[in-house]
Order: structure tokens, then sequence, then C-alpha cells
């Protein structure tokens, strides 16, 4: 822990705070408060939040501190870190009675009757929920625009988009108005925001963590993942929402690794550069910030070699047809009937095309389209059979690299944050801020994106690392090590 | 090799009054939709 003195308590890290808050320095009720009152000052400027729960956050922090007394008079018993942290939840989690939105007008009211199991962990290891964080409608989005609440903004300069979908977390972490957060990630959903922001994302590997009460986008790619200002910061977080979830039939029952995160030492560590990664068009800044990182992972003694994933150019049509096709699946069920708003309803046909014909977005239901017509009978086989059998090569690109390195580096994003507007009605140049991130989660394999530079307009870039299925240990201790030797992750953005 | 699915073991479900919470309609303890079939 930091000696250094901050004179906000909200410029803590996540350990600097539950540190203070072992010592007694600090209570918990302070922390929220802190949280809540930067979430005033700053909310109307980012709408990193689309509900905040103030109420519910206090209560759970009075709750916290009765047991941190309990805690420090007896002294044996294990308290987790996250204990009385305040955090923040992106809005495609469920939270037993609290607005669960998924950025849709369509879920708009939804008060869900149960708590999903990363958020109910969560809450048994006493942390602090701040509140619900904006996200592109259903997590179809890279920049938070297609929210129908509107979107978020970027910290580093109000003009720009967050990234996305988990763009409101990003942004919270990155604005101090939260200690970490959850997100989801299902195309670059955690780790392109967190570049974005200049954060540090985790996407965790598939079935490592449960989706139950996770509302259903691309099912065979939606994971839960974290994001939070230092690789030291997500390990707890990690800790606590990862491992086996009987109530989720895809999570692994692999036993959670002890994460030591050591020191700065990489001697042994095998770096792979995949060159189909670093591709014509990508901004000359970015590039070169990765390509410095990676020398710094050389410097700490990581061995690095450049390999290659010769179906790369793939994921991004492969991507488009698989989530689409699971999103218009698992979209089918708001009918209007049991949760959310209902519009006409003369029969109940006009009921359905009512209801979503307005409330559904127009991404949504673009994906809801394509995932159909790909689903449809006479062109399963041509269009998502087909996909999955490439998403099968482009797994085993990963299998090969992984037989000789250990991880592979590469930028997270194409560009640093982009202006607000600035892709507008060409969804083709959004779904491209993607084509770096979207193999990991084809392949289902973890990732962590965290910050190495900044571009000449003081906008932070992202490095990605991602390893086997599983590897969360090493991205975290490798993230670390890179974190324990520059200050890219330590510097906030300069809000007014 | 491991069975994915939890144990199927009966437990009580969940309170009606809950489930019906978020329903844009209901009538006496259950949704109400709109006709499905037309009138004669």
């Amino acid at each position: 822990v930091s000696t250094t003195p901050k004179s906000d308590i909200t410029e803590f890290s996540l350990l600097e705070a539950a540190a203070a808050l072992r010592s007694g320095q600090i209570g918990s009720r302070e922390l929220t408060e802190a949280c809540l009152d930067r979430i005033e000052k700053f909310e109307p400027s980012l709408h990193a939040f689309l509900t905040v729960t103030p109420e519910l956050a206090l209560e759970q922090a009075d709750l916290a501190d009765g047991e941190l007394v309990r805690w420090r008079r007896a002294g044996s018993t294990k308290l987790p870190l996250i204990h009385g942290i305040p955090l923040a939840i992106k809005d495609v989690l469920c939270l037993q009675g609290v607005q669960t939105t998924c950025g849709s007008k369509i879920l708009e009211g939804f008060r869900p009757p149960y708590t999903a199991t990363s958020v109910e962990r969560l809450i048994d290891a006493g942390s602090v929920l701040l509140g619900k964080t904006n996200t592109d409608e259903f997590a179809m989005g890279s920049s938070t625009e297609n929210s129908a609440y509107g979107p978020t903004h970027n910290p580093w300069d109000l003009e720009r988009v967050p990234g996305g979908s988990s763009g409101g977390s990003a942004a919270a972490v990155a604005a101090r108005l939260c200690f970490a957060a959850l997100g989801t990630d299902t195309g670059g959903s955690v780790r392109q925001p967190a570049a974005f922001c200049g954060v540090t994302g985790l996407k965790t590997s598939y079935g490592r963590v449960s989706r139950y009460g996770l509302i259903a986008y691309g099912s065979s790619l939606d994971t839960v993942g974290a994001l939070a200002r230092s690789a030291s910061d997500l390990v707890p977080l990690f800790q606590a929402i990862a491992g086996h979830d009987e109530l989720d039939s895809t999570s692994v029952s692999d036993p959670l690794p002890d994460i030591s995160l050591g020191s700065g030492d990489l001697r042994g560590l095998r770096v792979g550069v995949p060159r189909e990664y670093f591709i014509e068009g990508m901004q000359p800044e970015v590039e070169s910030a990765v390509r410095s990182a990676i020398d710094h992972l050389a410097s700490l003694g990581a061995s690095v070699v450049e390999v290659s994933l010769p179906h790369t150019a793939l994921a991004l049509p492969v991507y488009y047809l698989i989530a689409p096709a699971e999103a218009s699946a698992n979209l089918a069920r708001y009918d209007a009937v049991r949760f959310g708003p209902r519009i006409g309803g003369e029969d109940l046909w006009d009921q359905y095309t009512q209801t979503r014909g307005t409330l559904f977005g127009p991404e949504v239901k673009r994906r809801i389209m394509l995932g159909t017509y790909a689903l449809s009978a006479g062109y399963y086989d041509a269009y998502y059979g087909q996909a999955q059998k490439v998403r099968t090569l482009i797994k085993e690109d990963f299998d090969l690299a992984f037989q000789t390195v250990d991880l592979l580096a590469s930028p997270v994003a194409p560009t640093t944050a982009f202006r607000i507007g600035e892709h507008g009605d060409d969804p083709l140049s959004m779904y491209l801020e993607d084509v770096f991130t979207l193999p990991a989660n084809l392949a289902g394999v973890p990732g962590i994106s965290f910050p190495v530079g900044f571009d000449s307009q003081g906008l932070p870039i992202g490095m990605q690392l991602t390893a086997q299925h599983l590897g969360e240990a090493l991205l975290l201790k490798t993230a670390h090590a890179y974190q324990e030797t520059t200050t890219w992750h330590a510097q906030p953005p300069a809000l007014a | 090799m491991q069975a994915p699915l939890r144990q199927d073991v009966v437990r009580s479900s969940p309170a009606r009054k809950l489930m019906l919470s978020n329903a844009p309609e209901q009538e006496r303890g259950m949704f109400r939709v709109p006709p499905v079939l037309e009138q004669s």
C-alpha cells in the first residue's frame, strides 16, 4: 500500500482503500459518501450510470462498518479485500428490486426478482453497490452510443466515447466515481472501454464466472468481467466473482488458482506477438505505444517472438454471424407479456410488432434481423453452420500459438477513443473497432487490457494480453509486473 | 466426464406475486395477453 498522502479518499486504489478500512483510518460510509458526492458532481457531464442506488449503498456501507468493527476485535476471521468497497455494476446484470434495463426501453421499469450470481458474490463479500452503469443496448455496441438513455462521455475528453459496451463502468472507474466495476465482454466490451478510458479490464475465460442473472446476448460468447484502476485491484474482485455455480451449466468446476502477483521479474515468460494484429490503417501512436510496452515486458525478462494467428481476418465476419444469431434467439423473449412496457395490443401480433418495433433500438433490430436470417431454414448451414466451422479454426490458431508461447500481446483497438457520432450511420466501421478483441471471445480465452501510453491528444492507449483458457492468474501477474514499473495506469483524467 | 446440470431436486417455485410484479398487465393472478384467436 502506498503511503503517498491523497487529498481525496476516492484517489485511493482499491487495495489502499481496503487497507484504510481495516486500520480504521476511514469507514465504509465515509468512502461511500465520497463516491456518491463525486457521482453527484460529475454524473451530469459523464452519464456513466443509469441508476444510482444511494440508499442501498449507505445501508450496505453501515453493515460493512459494523462487520469491520467486529473483525478488528476478533482479528482472526477472514475478510474479503472488497469488504466495504464501493463498486458499480453494468446494467445487464440483475440486482433484485433495482431497475435493470440493459440500456433498452424494452426493459424500462424492469425490477428483477433475483440477483445475478456474480453480483450476489460481491454482496456476500461485503462490498457496497453504488448503482447500475450505462451500456450499449443489450451490450450491442462499442461506444455506449447505442444506449437508449444516451451515451456516456469519456472522462478524458467529454466529446468522445468511453468505448463499449461496458462504457459506463469504464468511465465510472476512470473518473473515480467507484473503485471498480463489473462489466461483460461478448466481443471486447470490457477490454475496449478499459483501453479508451485508461483503466485495467479483465475479460474472463468462458465459463470462469457464472452468467446466472446476466441478461443474455450471445450465449456462446458472453462473459462477466471486471474493470479497475490496476491489475492488483482486479485480483480481489476476480477472486470474489469467479468459481463454479450450479445455476449456470456452462460454469467450470476447476478450482480457482492462488494469485500471487510477485515481483516484476518476468524471466521465463514467453510472449507472442501475432503479426495479424498490426494492420494497415491503425493509428501509428497505438502501434508505437504497444510495441514499446512489449519491449518493456522484454526488459523485465520476458522472451518475445512473433507468431501467426492465420484466421484472424475471418473473426469479424464469423462473430457477426454467430453473435446476431444467438441474439435473435435470446431476444425473442421480449414479448411484452411477463415484463417490460407494452405497446399496442389489438391482438397478439400487434402487441409483438408494436412493442418490439418501437422499443428496440436500430442496432438491436439490425442484429435480430441478421441473426434471424442466418438461422432461417435453407441458410442455416451456409451461414451459422459455416461460421461455427471457421470458429473452430480460429480457436485452433490460439491452441497452436499457446504451444510455443504463454501469452499473446497486441493492441486492444486500432485507434484511441473516437468522437461521439464519428461512426454515424456506418455500423461496419463501428464493428471494426472490435477487430482485435473478438477472436478471444470466439476462442473462449481470457484477456486483459491495460494502459500503455497516451496519444498526442492525451487519450489513453491500451494493450491486450491474451492467455490460455483459465489463464487469468498469468494475465493479472504480467499486467501487474508492467504496472509496478510504469505509471500510465495511475494517471487520472483531469475532470473539472 | 461430469454432468453440467444441477441436481434434479424438488424446490418451491418463486412467489406468484413476485413473478407477476413486472407484468405490463395482469388479471386475477395471471398474465393478461391480447386475444390470440380471432372471433368467429
